[in-house]
This record gives C-alpha cells, structure tokens and sequence, in this order.
C-alpha cells in the first residue's frame, strides 16, 4: 500500500517537471539562438552599409573633386542622409535601436578602413575612435564573434563603397530614401578625427580619387572604392536569454531533482501514510479476532474520515453480534445447568435412593430377625434410623434438583406446585399464603430458588410438622417468609456445610438490592425473611 | 399364608424385600422378577396374591404390566401393590386407573410395605398421606375423569405439539421457552399419561382430540 502511495506521489513529482520543463525549454532554445542573431546583426550591417554607399554616391557630387575618402565618410558620418538613417552620431539611439530591433546594449558604428570608429549609436558600448581592427581584418565584409569587456557579443561589419554615380540605377536610387535633400545639408563642421594609418593592404585605388600624399587606406570593393564599413555589434546573450551551457546546466539540475524525489518522495509516502495504514491495520486485527469468535475487542474511532466511520460501524456490529451471542450462551447456559441438575436427580433417583430403600429394608428386616436378641437391637434402631434419614435427605434433595418450568406457570403456581410436593413427598404440612406480586423474570427465579433452598433446608435438617411460606406485596417492597417449627438451630454456630446455601441465598437477594433475615433459635423453628424492593413499573 | 411375588429391576432392593417379607410367618416370596415382560408370563405358573410392581423396570414397564393384567392376558390377577421410585407420583393416577390397590413410594417405611402386603391380600389399598390427598384432588377436580385433565396448560399446549410430529426445539420456539423445560414437559407428560414414548403421547393427543386429526400436519401453529 505505502509502495503504491509513493509511486503516484513520485509520478505527480515526475508530471509537474515535465510541464514545467515543456514550458521554459522552448523559451530556452529560441532565445539562444546565437546563429539566428549573428545573422540578423549582418543583416542590419549590409543594408545600413549599402544605403550610406549611396548616400556617399551622391554625396560625392557635391564635394570637391580631390576629397579624400576619409573626409567623405566623415561628411557621411555628420550628414544629414545618416541622421534620416537614424543612424550613429544623431544620438537618436533610441529610435535607431528600435527601428532595427536593438536593444540598449547593441550598437551600430561607422568605421574607417582600419577600423576606426568614426560615429557610434552608441558610444557607451562602442567609443569614438576605438580601433576595431578585428572588423578591418576581412575587408570590412565579415562577421564573427567575441568577448568585450562587457561581454560576449555577435558583430557584423559591411562595407561603404563609393560607387560612381553613373552605376546607381533608377532602381537603387528608387530604394534609398531621395537621397538629394541630404547633399545640401552637407558641409557641415567637420567632426574631430583622430586618426591613426592603418596599413594598407588592398591594391591602389583604381577609381583614382584618392589625391596623392595623403596616405589614404584605399580598398577596391566590386562596386568601387571602399570608403569605411558599418559596424554592427549586439550582446551575443540578451537578459532574457540562456546560453547552451545554461540550459544544460538546468537539464542537469531537473535531473539531480527527479533523482532525490523518489528516495524522498518514498520517505514522504511513507509517513503520509503511516498512520491510515496503521487504522487499516489494527481495523484488519480486530476484525479478525471478533471472526475468530472474541467479541470483546473494540477499534479506537478516530477522526470524522470514512475510516472512522468504518470503525464506528464495526464498533457497533461486533457490540450487537456480542449480545446476541450472550443472551444465546446464555440461555444455552441456563439450559446446561438445568439439564446437569435433571441428570443429577436422576442419578440420585436411580441408584442411591434404590440403594438407601434396600438399606432400610434390610435393617426393618435385621430388626425383625432379631427379635430375640437384645443386645443388638440399639444398633439395628440406629441404622434403621440413619437409613431413614438418609432417605429423607435425599427426597429433600431431589426436590430442591427439580427443575420448575417457571415461565410457564407463573411464580404463585410454580411456589404453591413446590410445596405441594414436599407435603406430599415428606408428609410435612406446608401452608401457603401466596399473594400475587409484580417481579422480572430474573428476581422471580431467584424468589422461587430462595423458597427451594429454604423448604429443603427445613426438611433436612429441622424435621419440622409444618412449613409457613408466604409471599406478598406492600408499598413497592416484595416480602417472602419461610417459617418451619423444627428444631431449629443456633445461628452463630451454623458450621460450614450449612452455612453455604444460606451465604449463596444471602448473595442472590444482595444482588437484586434487597436483605434477608434469619431468625433462628434451638427449637424454636427457623425463619427466613427476604425483603426485595419494586420499582413503579414492576421492576425491582 | 400370602403368596408374594417380587418384580423390581434393582437387584438390591428385590433382596431387601425379600428378607423383609421373610421375618414374617403368614407371608411367602414365591419369586422374584427384574423385568415387566418375565412378569406377564410367569404370573399365571406362580400365581401369587400380591404383586409387589415397581413401575420403572426393562422389558415391559410397570404399567405395562398392570395393563396386561387388566385385560386378562396374564391368566391371573393377583392384588397389586405398586412400589416405585421415589418422585413418580405423576404416574400415581395412571397406575391406580390401569388396577393398582396399592401405590407406595420407595421411602415407605417398611413397616407399612408389609402392612400393605396383608391389606392386599384382603383387598385393601394403603397409601402414604401425600398420595391420598394427590388421589382426593383428582377425584374432587377431576370428576369429569378427563384423561388430559391430569395435564397442565402448558403440558396440554406441549402435547398438541407432539401430536403434530413436532420436535422438542420446534416446541420450545413455538412456545418461547427453553428446549430443555420442554423436555421437562414431555416427561412430566408421559408419566402422568402412563406413556412409554413421543410417539404414544403423539397418537393419544390426536385421540382425544387435540389436535383435529385432519389438520394435524398442515397446520404450522400450535
């Protein structure tokens, strides 16, 4: 059971990763695209390039003819065709950068020949007249990445060529923003240049502008003359993105915690369902010993849950089958009892009173046969007596042994049937007064055993004429009387062996509430007194 | 001298007896039985006056025997002093009806046995006090001679269902009372109906009419 908890609590654990993975992998994956941003960096760096290559195109007809190439990127650099650009020294980063979907940390510069940044969009990220000799390195026409001091970033770098105005179709014209409002604007204060020489390393410029002297860096592009480039560079991770290494990084993580949730997720079963198994287990325990016939164990109900209603259910099923089988040993009890004291009695009947019979026969017979032998005939008496006795006892016996069908009769009936028979077994006179009373069953039984220990007590042992018994009702008080006029008996010094029908008697009327009273005196007879309390409703 | 045979199954008491009955001069044992059927057929061939019958005994019981004797089948009827048990007095009415002179208990004194044994040989009854005054109420209340009469409600309410094939359990759940005081019942009512068996008392239910004969096995109440 605890194994099956744990299982659905470490495949919830499992479930929630996965979402939570499906989620942010995506996200993950898109943003460190490194290739896909290199490649929109270049992009920006060629049509920027190409739209300043006209721009130097028409620029170039209204500068003097000997202007060096460096002077016209610079006219560029301060032109107005550059602002309309929104592009480098404008300052109008802003509107640059998201025009061309760059953020705050990219940047866009106009670089000469060997590098040298001329205008910068931003010159947080990229001062004037740095030299970026890396950008210079591939003919101002390559791309790569790097590490700045700022971090790692993807550049771009595209050449401005000026091209001769006759090769600008129609359509390039068509495609630059009417580029002759920027040539008037031209002329303006010349920006401050620092200028470094850079070597040169492409052929002498075959457009032949370069005016001799001026160590010009003079590149030959396809187009023409190679006047600067632009330079492109942006943060090779923005802040929303995740490298490779992060991303494995996470996988990693993701995996060490799916691999601590089962061991803990076990641990966690366990004790979220320790105590439900414990209920289940001790409910299984009881459950199977009230099945193996023990009634009397009960589960602890706990809580309101369905299991403590179980409990409480089971409670109640083992108490009402507990009671049913009670009242069945019972009355399976009284019946045992009532059958031993019947196969006693018969025993008693069958053999020893047959025995007893023979033996006053005998000693009568002795008695006769002895007629004219005196000496013997005190002994012969005494046995003849003993031998009556014997019987006499054993009569009392039986009687008390039989078993009255009380709940048939009645307690009146079944009392006056009880003396009837000792007055016509033992020849003693019994009297009754017998008025009717309101009892339980279980108090009448016990009033009708009071009155068979009581009439066989007298019969036994005090040889009484007669025997008073009665029974009667006053005031919610239920009295009963047994009084013989036998011999009688000194109660303090009534020995062992009858002392416990009287102590068994005693305990029986204590039991119900109520008291008996034994008068009795040598020869003065016995009385038996009980008093038994009656509730309203007939119930003592 | 009086002629006396002795039927009981208990060999001690047939031995008392005899040594009893032997002290005196007019009175002669002339055998002894321990069982109901070797009575019958040795009454005839002994022909004693008194008959000294316990009832309980194997065989034939002693009713039986009594029965026997009634109808004549013995070939001799001598005066029968029944000598029983202790605590049978239920049959009391059953052995006076079926021809008993005498009916004594064994806790008798002797002497009264052998007082009885003279008074029957002149045709006299002897009876112990308690089974006189059992005697007049049957005669006071009983006058009507109902043989269900000597029976209680209640044995009545049991009897109707032996006669109806009931077993005892059927009986005490019908009647909501223990199994065991139906027992109690049957056997209190086989006594006082001088009855061998469930089976008697069932046939002589449904002859008296307690149960109409034609419903006695589809009716399920009692």
């Amino acid at each position: 059971m605890a194994v099956s908890y744990v299982l659905v609590t470490a495949a919830a654990v499992v479930l929630i990763d996965g979402i939570v993975l499906g989620i942010l992998l995506p996200r993950m994956l898109a943003s460190s695209s490194h290739a896909s941003r290199a490649a929109s960096v270049a992009q920006q760096a060629n049509a920027d390039a190409k739209r300043l290559s006209v721009a130097a195109a028409i620029l170039a007809a209204h500068l003097p003819a000997g202007t060096t190439s460096t002077r016209q990127l610079k006219e560029l650099a301060t032109g107005r065709e550059t602002a309309a650009l929104g592009l480098l020294a404008t300052g109008n980063a802003a509107a640059g950068s998201s025009r061309r979907c760059l953020d705050a940390r990219s940047a866009e510069a106009l670089i000469l020949p060997d590098g040298t940044v001329l205008a910068s969009s931003n010159p947080a990220a990229c001062p004037r007249g740095l030299r970026l000799g890396f950008a210079a390195q591939g003919g101002l026409d390559s791309q790569g990445s790097g590490s700045t001091a700022r971090g790692a970033v993807v550049w771009a770098v595209s050449p401005v060529v000026k091209i001769p105005l006759s090769k600008i179709g129609a359509g390039i014209l068509a495609t630059g923003q009417s580029p002759s409002p920027a040539v008037s604007g031209l002329g303006g204060s010349p920006a401050p240049v620092r200028s470094s020489p850079a070597p040169v390393q492409s052929s002498p410029a075959s457009a032949g502008s370069s005016p001799a002297g001026t160590p010009s860096p003079v590149r030959v592009h396809g187009l023409g003359v190679v006047l600067g480039g632009v330079y492109v560079q942006a943060p090779a991770a923005s802040g929303s993105a995740f490298p490779a290494a992060q991303v494995r990084q996470l996988l990693v993580t993701g995996g060490l915690v799916l691999a601590l949730v089962i061991p803990v997720g076990t641990v966690f079963g366990l004790l979220s369902t320790r105590r439900l198994i414990r209920r289940i287990t001790r409910l299984a325990e009881v459950t199977g010993t009230v099945a193996s016939g023990d009634f009397r164990p009960r589960v602890p109900v706990s809580g309101g849950d369905e299991i403590s209603q179980l409990e409480d259910a089971f409670n109640r099923m083992a108490g009402q089958l507990s009671e049913a089988v009670d009242a069945e040993r019972l009355r399976a009890g009284a019946d045992a009892r009532q059958a031993e004291r019947a196969r006693i009695a018969r025993e008693l009947h069958d053999s020893i009173s047959q025995d007893l019979f023979s033996l006053s026969l005998l000693a009568a017979g002795l008695r006769k046969a002895l007629r004219d032998t005196p000496a013997l005939r005190p002994e012969v008496a005494a046995m003849e007596r003993t031998a009556a006795r014997a019987m006499r006892e054993m009569q009392a016996l039986l009687l008390e042994l039989r078993p009255v069908a009380l709940e048939d009769v009645g307690l009146v009936p079944a009392i006056a049937e009880l003396c009837q028979a000792y007055q016509a077994r033992l020849g003693i006179q019994v009297a009754t007064e017998l008025g009717q009373v309101a009892l339980d069953p279980v108090t009448e039984h016990a009033v009708l055993r009071v009155v068979q220990e009581a009439l066989g007590n007298a019969a036994r042992h005090g040889q009484p004429d007669t025997i008073l018994v009665r029974l009667g009702q006053q005031n919610g008080t239920v009295t009963l009387e047994v009084r013989d006029d036998g011999r009688g008996f000194d109660p303090q010094a009534i020995g062992e062996r009858h002392g416990m029908g009287l102590t068994l008697m005693r305990e029986r009327v204590a039991e119900l509430g109520g008291d008996l009273r034994l008068d009795a005196a040598p020869g003065q007879g016995v009385a038996f007194l009980v008093r038994l309390p009656v509730s309203q409703d007939g119930q003592p | 001298m009086i002629r006396v045979l002795i039927a009981d199954d208990h060999e001690v008491v047939r031995q008392g007896l005899r040594f009893v009955l032997a002290q005196e001069e007019d009175i002669d044992v002339v055998g002894e039985c321990a069982d109901g059927l070797r009575v019958i057929s040795r009454l005839a061939a002994m022909r004693p006056d008194v008959l000294l019958l316990d009832l309980v005994m194997p065989g034939a019981d002693g009713l039986a025997v009594l029965q026997a004797i009634q109808n004549g089948s013995t070939g001799w009827r001598p005066a029968v002093i029944v000598l029983t048990s202790f605590g049978e007095d239920e049959r009391v009415i059953a052995a006076i009806q079926a021809g008993a002179l005498s009916y004594l208990p064994k806790t008798t004194a002797v002497d009264r046995v052998v007082a009885a044994v003279r008074a029957a040989a002149r045709g006299e009854s002897v009876l112990e006090p308690g089974t006189a005054a059992l005697l007049v109420r049957q005669v006071r209340d009983g006058g009507r001679a109902q043989p269900l009469d000597v029976l209680s409600p209640r044995e009545r309410d049991v009897l109707a269902g032996l006669a109806r094939g009931r077993s005892n359990r059927q009986i005490a759940r019908a009647l909501s009372v223990g199994e065991e005081t139906v027992k109690t019942h049957v056997s209190s009512i086989l006594a006082k109906l001088g009855l061998a068996d469930r089976t008697q008392a069932a046939i002589f239910g449904l002859q008296q009419g307690l149960v109409p004969l034609d419903s006695a096995l589809d009716d399920r109440s009692i």
